[in-house]
């Protein structure tokens, strides 16, 4: 790894929410803090051995994973919060969210960063390509997508994506009370809200039995729409 | 069947009502001595218990109430009424049950923040 390389990684901070990822967690920090970026770990009240697992990931990186874990399950949203608020008081340049059921390409962190270090963006959402995904999944998505420009007239290719990096000063700006997967469509309100400057890059998405059990389907989506109508009432 | 019961003077739902009345008012009245509502709640029980109670027993004083918000019988306002009620009653549930959702989210991530992991604790409560 160059320098400058070098000196940007220890600037990005990658949180990773967890629920019961005993299977890929491990190998998803690791990985991470092996191309050395900080990696902040939110064990969000696993029953399973994830928490054990990062903390034996955090003796192999120790100065670069860090680990919270709430004690309860309080759902994907608020352990981003938890992360992002974290990543803010340890100094992070720029603070990256990244799923840990192995469904993103380590390889897509820079491409991520990129706009945000040339100064180009506030926010970059990794875009994954819908052609790639199981018919369910993109239907879902577009219709997400479709229901984002309507509820929050913004106009994104991946309202739902799970890859996402901010600059420091735009995490700060943007206040997150969703505690599910409505998270992903709040992202996108609170950067119109505050007009913070948005860039789009097509990411790689793998897809696993694990990870096509997760994320946005027809009831999730049902309770994103439904959270969606309650926020219009909301001050 | 059709027949109406009718108890001493009263018909089954008044003695029904008066019951329940009892009930809610020893119910409210032991919350106000242990000094879980204020008085001022317990009041408010009681003069619904009153209105509830009078157009139980004078019904047909309901029927102009009634007419003047265009319904034809005191019953039909009363059932619209207790419909509404309920709306709001669940309305306001789900407004406390978000704000103890978010409280315990406040609270969880609280203590997630103040007690990051370290090694150094682990190892301790190791040896």
């Amino acid at each position: 790894m160059s320098d400058a390389n070098s000196e940007i990684t220890k600037d990005v901070y990658l949180v990773v929410p967890a629920f019961n990822e005993e299977k890929t967690v491990s190998q998803i920090i690791e990985g991470i803090a092996e191309k050395g970026y900080n990696v902040i770990l939110v064990n969000d009240g696993s029953r399973d051995k994830t928490l054990e697992l990062a903390i034996g990931s955090k003796r192999k990186y120790p100065n670069q994973i860090f680990v919270v874990s709430h004690v309860i399950n309080r759902g994907l949203g608020a352990a981003l919060k938890t992360g992002m608020v974290l990543a803010h008081n340890k100094g992070a340049k720029y603070i990256v969210t990244f799923d840990a059921d192995g469904q993103h390409e380590i390889a897509d962190i820079p491409k991520v960063c990129k706009p945000l270090v040339d100064g180009e963006a506030d926010v970059v959402i990794g875009a994954r390509p819908f052609e790639d995904m199981p018919l369910s999944k993109s239907f879902a998505n577009y219709i997400m997508n479709a229901l984002t420009l309507i509820f929050y007239g913004r106009n994104v290719k991946d309202s739902q994506s799970g890859l996402r990096a901010f600059t420091a000063h735009a995490a700060d700006a943007i206040n997150i009370v969703s505690r599910g997967y409505g998270v992903s469509s709040e992202f996108i309100k609170e950067i119109s809200d505050k007009n913070l400057r948005l860039a789009e890059v097509t990411i790689t998405t793998i897809y696993t039995p694990e990870t096509q059990n997760k994320g946005t389907d027809a009831i999730v989506g049902l309770r994103i729409l439904t959270k969606m109508v309650i926020d219009l009432f909301r001050l | 069947m059709g027949s109406v019961i009718i108890i001493g003077p009263f018909r089954t739902y008044q003695i029904l009502l008066i019951i329940a009345t009892v009930i809610v008012l020893i119910f409210f009245y032991r919350r106000l001595r242990v000094k879980k509502i204020t008085p001022a709640t317990f009041v408010l029980w009681a003069i619904v218990c009153v209105i509830v109670n009078f157009f139980a027993f004078a019904p047909r004083f309901s029927d102009p109430l009634a007419g003047f918000f265009g319904f034809g019988r005191g019953l039909d306002l009363l059932l619209v009424l207790g419909y509404g009620l309920l709306v709001y009653a669940i309305f306001r549930l789900y407004v406390k049950i978000d704000e103890l959702n978010r409280n315990t989210t406040e609270l969880v991530r609280a203590l997630a923040l103040k007690d990051e992991i370290k090694l150094e604790d682990i190892d301790k409560e190791e040896e």
